[in-house]
């Protein structure tokens, strides 16, 4: 009779434990939506390039948010894009919004604790620059991560 | 026997749980999403287009070429300028409309466009010029010799930027 409950509770801890996983991950989902009418010039400190919708989180997650192609990232979630790899052409990026801090934990991006299912942050021109006629293809993680 | 087996192992399960929950550090534990997009930079492009109509036109015979208003544009940067009659302001017919009076839908004005050294191409009812310009001017002319009656004639043109 023990050993039977034992067991029991052996399986029923795993079984638990799996998933409280699970439900930290599913249904995650990003949306990068860029602004359409941007123009080469001067571009002031905080200027919205794009907006990312992230949706799927629960309140157990925290949400890490970074960019896999960032450089020069001395401060999370600041970083340096370029046109192509190697490229020439630097734009001078920050990851922002409300309730989102620079995720020091990982060195890398920004992270939002306990989130309500829905979050958005915006990619922001980090400090006054000129922008010249070209294309920054961007690319940005998610993963939650048990808070 | 059994008992002293199982029921350690069950504590430090829970034991184990009991830490990971305590535990502040955030861990990676759902898969990693990823999504890309490009930002695209527009090139500025800033087009001015003047009309300008000559001043004390005459009616009766005017004779072919006489210009009749002249049109000024500029581009920054240089682009391809296109120019067309605007559709629907008077009767288009590639490269020449023909406009009705004002005052009497009678009478009737043809024009055609007039133009220096530039080198240009058709493309429907534009004209391009062929290569980046940042001025294009040109002149609006009596469609062959006519009769023109006293009236007012109301001319509309188009000029646009063309890429490549």
């Amino acid at each position: 009779m023990h050993r039977l409950f034992a067991q029991s509770c052996m399986s029923l801890l795993l079984l638990l434990n799996a998933f409280y996983n699970q439900s930290i991950a599913e249904n995650l989902a990003i949306k990068i939506v860029p602004d359409t009418e941007l123009h080469s010039g001067i571009f002031p400190d905080g200027t919205t390039l794009a907006v990312i919708y992230l949706s799927g989180m629960n309140q157990k997650c925290a949400v890490n948010v970074w960019s896999p192609s960032a450089q020069n990232e001395t401060t999370p979630g600041s970083y340096t894009l370029y046109d192509r790899p190697g490229g020439n052409r630097p734009l001078r990026v920050r990851l922002v919004g409300e309730g989102w801090q620079p995720d020091i934990q990982f060195g890398t991006g920004v992270m939002l604790n306990d989130p309500s299912g829905f979050a958005t942050l915006k990619l922001i021109t980090n400090g006054e620059q000129y922008i010249e006629s070209h294309t920054w293809p961007i690319n940005i993680s998610v993963q939650c991560g048990r808070n | 026997m059994i008992k002293l087996k199982t029921l350690p192992l069950t504590l430090s399960l829970l034991s184990a749980c009991n830490i990971a929950i305590a535990d502040n550090t955030p861990q990676q534990v759902g898969e990693i999403l990823t999504q890309s997009a490009d930002l695209v930079f527009k090139q500025n492009s800033k087009l001015n287009l003047k009309l300008i109509p000559v001043q004390d036109l005459k009616a009766g015979i005017n004779d072919e070429y006489k210009i009749v208003a002249t049109f000024d544009i500029t581009s920054s940067p240089p682009v391809r300028i296109g120019v067309r009659w605007t559709p629907g302001v008077g009767e288009v017919r590639v490269p020449i409309v023909k406009i009705h009076g004002k005052n009497n839908p009678k009478n009737i004005l043809e024009l055609n466009f007039a133009w220096g050294n530039y080198d240009y191409d058709n493309k429907d009812e534009w004209h391009i010029t062929r290569n980046l310009e940042e001025r294009f001017g040109g002149s609006l002319v009596i469609q062959g010799k006519q009769q023109v009656a006293a009236d007012t004639y109301t001319v509309s043109m188009d000029a646009s930027a063309f890429i490549s």
